[in-house]
């Protein structure tokens, strides 16, 4: 690009150039947009897009700061196009691998046939700290264990889609989808007009729908529960139940009584039917798990278990999302959908097995070490990058317990142009992920979510792009159709 | 709406109210303080002291300015109300205007940091017209920016309640001076305290619009009682809290029968004598009673409206140990 000099990283796949510079197809409209802002124009656009984003209160909260401050969720304004057949590949992979996957629970919650048959070591599932033995034998509403989901994806050198982790407990980031939407339909109008983007705006509805298709009443009395303003995720918490029209409560505001949920309000008692709860499932409920949390609903599991309420996400659902049963999903897609699993996913190691384990120690300076238990990016080991003590020390870890970690070949996650540079401003590769959402509804109805939360490592060289680490976002384009763009 | 939501909301009037009234109680006092002679200036100070419940014995100006303006602590200082509205509302962000909540924001921000000499500096008369100009503004924000509903309701019911009880307090203060003759207008001492009582409640202007520049003690009382047309009057503030209730439209046995406890409290004000009170020489025992009414409504709204009675039903037992394997 001439007033830039971007290169695309040898060796990783860029979504807007390829290795000789040339724009791929779907790209040419954005870089030829690129080109006619120019480096000031582009400061100006992305200048335009925090201040919007300040304005409307998209933050997120900062744990360690006393005040709660908030700050803005970095938005980079250069969005991440995705083709029409790149995305049908896509969502018809996750739509293959959610339904395996809530099978799964509904087996391992009831039948456990797939644990007697041997396919899965049965100590890895019934061990895990996320498996509830309270939901063995209940009658969860519709099947539905994973009402609400968001994979995330990368692409290898190749631009391959592959699984890297499912997130099926609370999983967040959507709201940002659609914020980072409208601010850029604001501030890039012309660039959307050459193109033809699916729309994202329809995901409140999706989802309200989904959680109503699950109820156990008709005209269910819906809430979301909230951890309350000082929970990160809590801008998303209120901006989702608004949208969706149904009431946002915490804890407090809630009772169980008689088995029956209900919440408080000035007009006395009111029944609730579904709660789309963005609380762990160890807070949930302080008589059945952690006894000290004030997050929860006394009473709230009995409420489920007799068939009183829904949940969403069930509680448990987390056995499958744990960093040590990933490894073992496409043995899940087989054996319950009798396919291969369309989407591919990174290989992986489990220290748990001894061949793994020695491999593992043997080449940790090229594999990325993940615990079992982590999440949020902490406690992750990128080999290539580690200090020599790093490695010594994540050496002894494994050594000392070898089932709390799993390995991974260091995957070279591709890039996107992103505005760095400050006042000098320029545009410079930066790696990136993909967040897909997916609705599941009753009758096995999966609908995902045209788009989604593509997360960038803001920092050089960075391959962690969550947003409590210095990740920032960028909006994802997913094509309506073939067009021009072969 | 959530009982919760409508308590914040409750708190926040009635927070913003507080601070008002007690900035403006100290303004009042403050300018009677530098037209009077020393000897008397203790009562005054006292009286505030007394009417407001600090440990201060006997306070001087600067220690009654930390304790009811700058305490995080007292329930009535300023900062420790204007700090619990902003408190509020950030919890309730989704049930304010953003207007409202950037303005609270501000300023709250603006005192966290304020000391006794800032005050000084800025002038005591100069800090007390911008934290009642804040108030006023809130109050106008609120009813401009925010769906006359339930939501705005709760927020006027804390404040004429609070308004309320800060007239029967403030009389508290004032009735032992104030228990004369009414056409008793004899020495200076006593025409000033009137006119005190009328400034505590910004009502010098109105009333002297209303009526003349004679300080007639029973034309006082009626007007901080009684006369509907003035905002900041007892019956006003009633009235108003009676209107709000009438449009909450509750059918629940005790909201309706708080309704009905306001609306007869209006009547009482509208019946009252003042010309009488200061005859019979009542006035004194009177306004206790006038208090506890206030106080009566008070916890009836959080009877109501804010505690949601419990069905009885058996307790909640811990799921006994549920099986690895179910049964065949």
């Amino acid at each position: 690009m001439s007033w830039n000099g971007y290169r695309p990283l040898a060796g990783y796949y860029d979504v807007m150039l390829d290795a000789d510079g040339s724009s791929r197809p779907a790209s040419r409209h954005l870089l030829e947009h690129l080109e006619i802002l120019g480096p000031q124009g582009l400061s100006s656009v992305q200048r335009s897009a925090e201040l919007s984003l300040l304005n409307q209160g998209i933050t997120f909260t900062v744990y360690s700061d006393a005040r709660g401050t908030e700050k803005i969720f970095p938005l980079d304004v250069v969005p991440r196009i995705v083709t029409h057949s790149e995305w049908q590949r896509l969502e018809a992979g996750l739509v293959q691998r959610l339904q395996a996957l809530n099978l799964f629970l509904r087996d391992v919650y009831g039948a456990q046939r797939i644990l007697k048959d041997g396919i899965i070591p049965t100590d890895l599932v019934v061990n895990s700290a996320h498996f509830c033995r309270e939901l063995v034998g209940v009658d969860v509403p519709a099947g539905v264990f994973i009402h609400v989901s968001g994979t995330d994806l990368i692409q290898n050198e190749s631009g391959e889609f592959l699984v890297l982790e499912d997130n099926l407990r609370v999983p967040s980031g959507v709201s940002y989808v659609l914020e980072n939407r409208i601010v850029m339909s604001r501030v890039l109008p012309d660039l959307f007009e050459r193109y033809r983007v699916s729309p994202v705006d329809q995901y409140p509805q999706l989802l309200l729908d989904g959680l109503r298709s699950v109820a156990l009443r008709d005209d269910p009395e819906i809430a979301v529960l909230t951890p309350g303003i000082y929970n990160s995720a809590y801008f998303e918490h209120s901006f989702l139940s608004a949208q969706m029209g149904v009431r946002l409560v915490e804890g407090r505001d809630l009772v169980v009584d008689d088995d029956v949920l209900y919440m408080k309000t000035t007009s006395g008692l009111q029944r609730v039917d579904v709660l789309y709860r963005r609380v762990d499932d160890a807070f949930l409920d302080p008589i059945v798990f952690r006894t000290d949390s004030l997050l929860g609903v006394p009473g709230l599991m009995h409420a489920y278990r007799a068939g009183n309420l829904v949940l969403a996400n069930a509680p448990g659902a987390g056995v499958v999302d744990d960093k040590a049963m990933y490894a073992y999903v496409p043995r899940v897609i087989r054996y319950y959908l009798d396919q291969e699993p369309l989407l591919a996913q990174v290989p992986t190691y489990l220290c748990r097995e001894p061949k793994d384990r020695d491999y593992v120690l043997a080449h940790l300076e090229e594999l990325v070490l993940k615990p079992t238990d982590g999440s949020g990016g902490y406690g992750l080991l990128v080999g290539c990058h580690a200090t020599r003590d790093e490695l010594a020390a994540a050496r002894a870890a494994v050594r000392s317990a070898p089932e709390s970690f799993i390995a991974q070949p260091i995957q070279r996650l591709s890039t996107l142009p992103t505005l760095v540079g400050g006042s000098e401003p320029r545009l410079a590769p930066r790696h990136i992920d993909l967040r897909p959402f997916a609705v599941y509804g009753a009758r096995d109805e999966i609908s995902v979510l045209k788009g989604g939360l593509t997360r960038v490592a803001l920092r050089e060289g960075s391959l962690v792009v969550n947003s409590s680490q210095g990740g920032g976002s960028k909006d994802t384009w997913v094509l309506r159709d073939e067009g021009e763009h072969a | 709406m959530l009982s919760r939501i409508a308590r914040g909301l409750y708190g926040i009037g009635r927070s913003i109210e507080r601070a008002q009234n007690v900035i403006r109680v100290l303004e009042v006092n403050h300018k009677m303080n530098l037209e009077r002679d020393r000897e008397s200036e203790q009562s005054i100070w006292l009286a505030i002291a007394e009417a407001f419940h600090t440990q201060s014995d006997p306070p001087s100006e600067s220690i009654l300015y930390q304790e009811l303006v700058l305490s995080f602590d007292h329930p009535h200082a300023v900062r420790a109300c204007i700090r619990s509205a902003r408190d509020q509302g950030r919890a309730m962000r989704d049930h304010i205007s953003e207007e409202m909540w950037l303005h609270l924001n501000g300023t709250y921000l603006s005192l966290s940091e304020l000391t006794f000499a800032d005050i000084l500096r800025e002038g005591r008369s100069e800090f007390n017209r911008r934290i009642e100009t804040f108030c006023d503004a809130f109050h106008g924000l609120a009813d401009d920016t925010m769906i006359h509903g339930p939501a705005w309701r709760f927020l006027r019911i804390g404040k004429f309640l609070e308004r309320a009880s800060m007239i029967c307090r403030i009389l508290d203060i004032k009735r032992k001076v104030l228990a004369l003759a009414p056409d008793d207008e004899g020495r200076p001492i006593d025409v000033h305290q009137w006119q005190a009582l009328l400034r505590s409640l910004s009502g010098y202007e109105p009333y002297r619009r209303a009526y003349d520049a004679r300080i007639m003690p029973s034309r006082v009382l009626e007007f901080v009682l009684q006369r509907a047309d003035f905002p900041r009057s007892l019956g006003h503030a009633v009235q108003q809290v009676a209107k709000e209730l009438r449009g909450l439209n509750s059918d629940r046995a005790a909201q309706i029968e708080l309704h009905q406890a306001v609306e007869v409290f209006v009547e009482q004000l509208r019946m009252l004598d003042a010309h009488e009170l200061l005859r019979s020489g009542s006035l004194e025992s009177h306004v206790p009673l006038l208090s506890r009414r206030c106080e009566e409504i008070s916890s009836r709204m959080e009877a109501s409206f804010f505690v949601s009675v419990r069905p009885a039903s058996a307790p909640i037992l811990p799921i006994p140990h549920a099986g690895l394997v179910p049964q065949q």
